[in-house]
């Protein structure tokens, strides 16, 4: 009985798996390829060039991929920090308001990026942030799901570790910086792929905040090379999504258990 | 010197009183125990004594200086906790020094502390390691070894043998008590383990639902306990309690429990008789090394002795502890050499030393005599 159930689940999770890497299969496929066989369906390589990679590092879209990373680790290291301060803040310290805060922070969570796309950009860009990387930058920092993790994890965290530190002769930051964050890596790891891969993906808050194109990240200068004329010329931008999902298949595989732990976390909690 | 007073000190919950009006004075270099059970408020006393804890009301004296509104790290105290608090990503080495690396020390002078108390401890093979990498004892070992480096005024431990087996809680007694002698500190320390209490305490605390009971050397507290509640925590086996009458026949007082009568000794009598406690309600105290069944004395004080019927024997080596009952009436302990055999259902006879008998108030359990 066991084993026939096991057999009918790994033939599905087989089955769901090659539906999954069939389109990331054909996307290699197709940037080797010119553009008029392109859309050839056969299972096997039918062309190997490379010409349409060198046209994509010629056309300067690295730089967007440069722009990416930089903003993604940016956005994702300062929320980390600031994400684990204020979960800690909230789980620990005792200050008026902090159920009302805690509340109010989460409530964020229900409403959609589109709802406050346009206020948000109007104060943005009236703080002078717009078309810079800062402008790219400050606004995805706040994460209501970060903090919430954050604050899960420290009401969970053994009191007497701090406590020991406090006689010790640590002060609250010390103690958080020393042994709090430290000991945090189950929570900043699974939080860390996630913000990154979130903010690597982002398209619609970049596009709208920034007009410059040297400062186009990896999506907005994808979108760009699909709308730019009469004829997409799919090779082209096939070999640029391969570039674009390089980083974030590379960071699936180094951190594969991390990440599944992240999600069983996320869900028992 | 380093003093500590507890001047009527409180701490409230919102609804409950977890400690009420302790108030006490722990000498310079003491060995001061709390004990009492689960929930009587000895952690809560300990941590507002550290600064963990806010003081409801009271005041707080270290070296004669108030300290209810300095913070821990000000108040040169170290605390040993029940589950040691190693830090899991840090090294024993780190784990000992940390204090001093965060008050500024030389490297130097940090390294020659840190392996003091490491070869104190017998902790120099483990200095590289991290905590997850050993042994209860030895955790137990760096927590402490933690706490002696600073060379603090005050040493705070909370249970801090609860965690280990049997064997290497009686080693590590001894340990600590050599400890305290060697650094000539003043300890407090929590327990419930009245052993731990009577063999470690210079002076015992004895605390109950938040309200301290009595304060005393363990002699004291074991042979003169204030009320029904030391007497019974204090001491294992557990003193025995019986129910009786004091009556006076001709000029002798004697304690009377209807299926028992046994005459109260002079110098007792006199003390009870004085407090005009003759036909009061009383309860009996007797510690079960105080119930005999030496042929010897059982001659020598035929009126204080009684038959029962064995129910159960538990062979302690050297000696038995015998559960009897008496008449159907009273279940009664008895701490004897383990001579003569005995089987479950035996009759007994066995004499009391009424010398060492306590008197309880029925009522308020306060002990009379
Ligand atoms: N933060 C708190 N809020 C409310 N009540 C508390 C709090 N901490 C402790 N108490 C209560 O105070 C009382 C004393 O607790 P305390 O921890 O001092 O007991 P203890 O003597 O150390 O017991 P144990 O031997 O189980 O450790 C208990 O009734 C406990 O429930
Ligand atoms: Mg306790």
């Amino acid at each position: 009985m066991q084993s026939y159930n096991n057999r009918w689940i790994t033939i599905f999770a087989l089955v769901l798996g090659i539906i999954m890497v069939i389109p990331i299969y054909m996307m290699v496929l197709g940037s080797l390829r010119s553009a008029e066989h392109v859309f050839d369906i056969t299972l096997l390589p039918t062309q190997f060039q490379l010409s349409n990679y060198q046209e994509v590092v010629a056309s300067g879209f690295l730089r967007s991929v440069g722009n990416s990373l930089f903003i993604s680790a940016a956005v994702t290291v300062i929320a980390m920090l600031f994400h684990a301060m204020s979960g800690y803040a909230l789980a620990r310290l005792n200050f008026p308001g902090r159920k009302y805060i805690f509340a109010w922070m989460l409530s964020t969570l229900m409403i959609p990026l589109a709802v406050i796309m346009i206020p948000l950009f109007m104060i943005t860009k009236n703080l002078g942030m717009a078309n810079s990387y800062v402008g790219l930058i400050v606004p995805s920092i706040f994460n209501a799901y970060g903090v919430f993790l954050f604050r899960q994890f420290y009401l969970n965290f053994p009191k007497e570790l701090e406590e020991a530190a406090y006689m010790e002769g640590s002060s609250i930051a010390g103690t958080f910086f020393r042994i709090v964050l430290p000991l945090s890596k189950s929570v900043i790891i699974p939080l860390t792929v996630g913000f990154f891969l979130a903010n690597w993906n982002a398209y619609l808050w970049p596009l709208i905040i920034n007009q410059k194109e040297q400062l186009w990240v990896v999506q907005v200068a994808l979108a760009n090379a699909i709308g730019g004329g009469y004829t997409i010329p799919w090779n082209f931008v096939l070999a640029a999504s391969v570039i674009a999902a390089l980083p974030t298949m590379l960071l699936f595989f180094l951190l594969q258990r991390q990440i599944v732990d992240g999600i069983k976390m996320s869900g028992i909690k | 010197m380093s003093n500590v007073t507890l001047n009527h000190v409180y701490k409230k919950y919102d609804q409950i009183n977890a400690v009420k009006d302790f108030h006490l004075e722990i000498h310079d270099q003491e060995f001061l125990v709390l004990v009492g059970p689960s929930g009587c408020g000895k952690s809560t006393t300990l941590r507002m004594i550290a600064g963990l804890e806010e003081i409801s009301s009271g005041d707080l004296y270290i070296d004669q200086v108030r300290v209810n509104d300095v913070s821990p790290k000000a108040r040169d105290i170290a605390m040993v906790f029940q589950s040691y608090a190693l830090y899991p990503h840090m090294t024993v080495y780190e784990n000992m020094s940390f204090g001093l690396r965060l008050r500024k020390y030389p490297k130097t002078e940090i390294d020659q502390k840190v392996r003091a108390a490491a070869s104190v401890l017998d902790l120099e093979p483990f200095l590289d390691r991290k905590p997850n990498a050993l042994s209860g004892g030895q955790k137990q070992r760096v927590a402490l070894g933690r706490a002696i480096v600073r060379k603090p005024k005050v040493f705070l431990m909370d249970e801090p043998l609860s965690n280990l087996d049997a064997k290497l809680r009686v080693q590590m007694r001894t340990e600590i008590s050599r400890l305290h002698k060697q650094l000539g500190a003043t300890v407090i320390y929590v327990t419930h383990d009245q052993t731990e209490a009577l063999t470690m305490g210079d002076r015992i605390v004895v605390m109950k639902d938040g309200v301290v009971q009595q304060v005393g050397t363990p002699v004291e507290i074991y042979h003169n306990p204030t009320n029904r509640f030391v007497a019974s925590f204090i001491g294992s086996p557990a003193i025995n309690f019986i129910a009786g009458q004091l009556v006076t026949q001709g000029k002798q007082l004697y304690f009377n429990a209807g299926y028992i009568s046994f005459p109260i000794p002079t110098g007792k009598a006199k003390q009870l008789l004085e407090q005009s406690l003759n036909g009061k309600e009383i309860t009996l105290g007797i510690r079960p090394e105080a119930i005999y069944d030496d042929l010897a004395v059982i001659e020598a004080t035929p009126k204080q002795t009684f038959l029962a019927e064995v129910e159960m024997v538990e062979h302690m080596g050297a000696e038995y502890y015998l559960y009897v009952r008496v008449n159907d009436q009273s279940s009664l302990t008895a701490r004897v050499n383990a001579r003569h055999h005995y089987q479950i259902g035996d009759n007994v006879k066995l004499a009391i030393d009424m010398n060492k008998a306590h008197f309880f108030d029925r009522k308020s359990d306060i002990c009379l005599v």
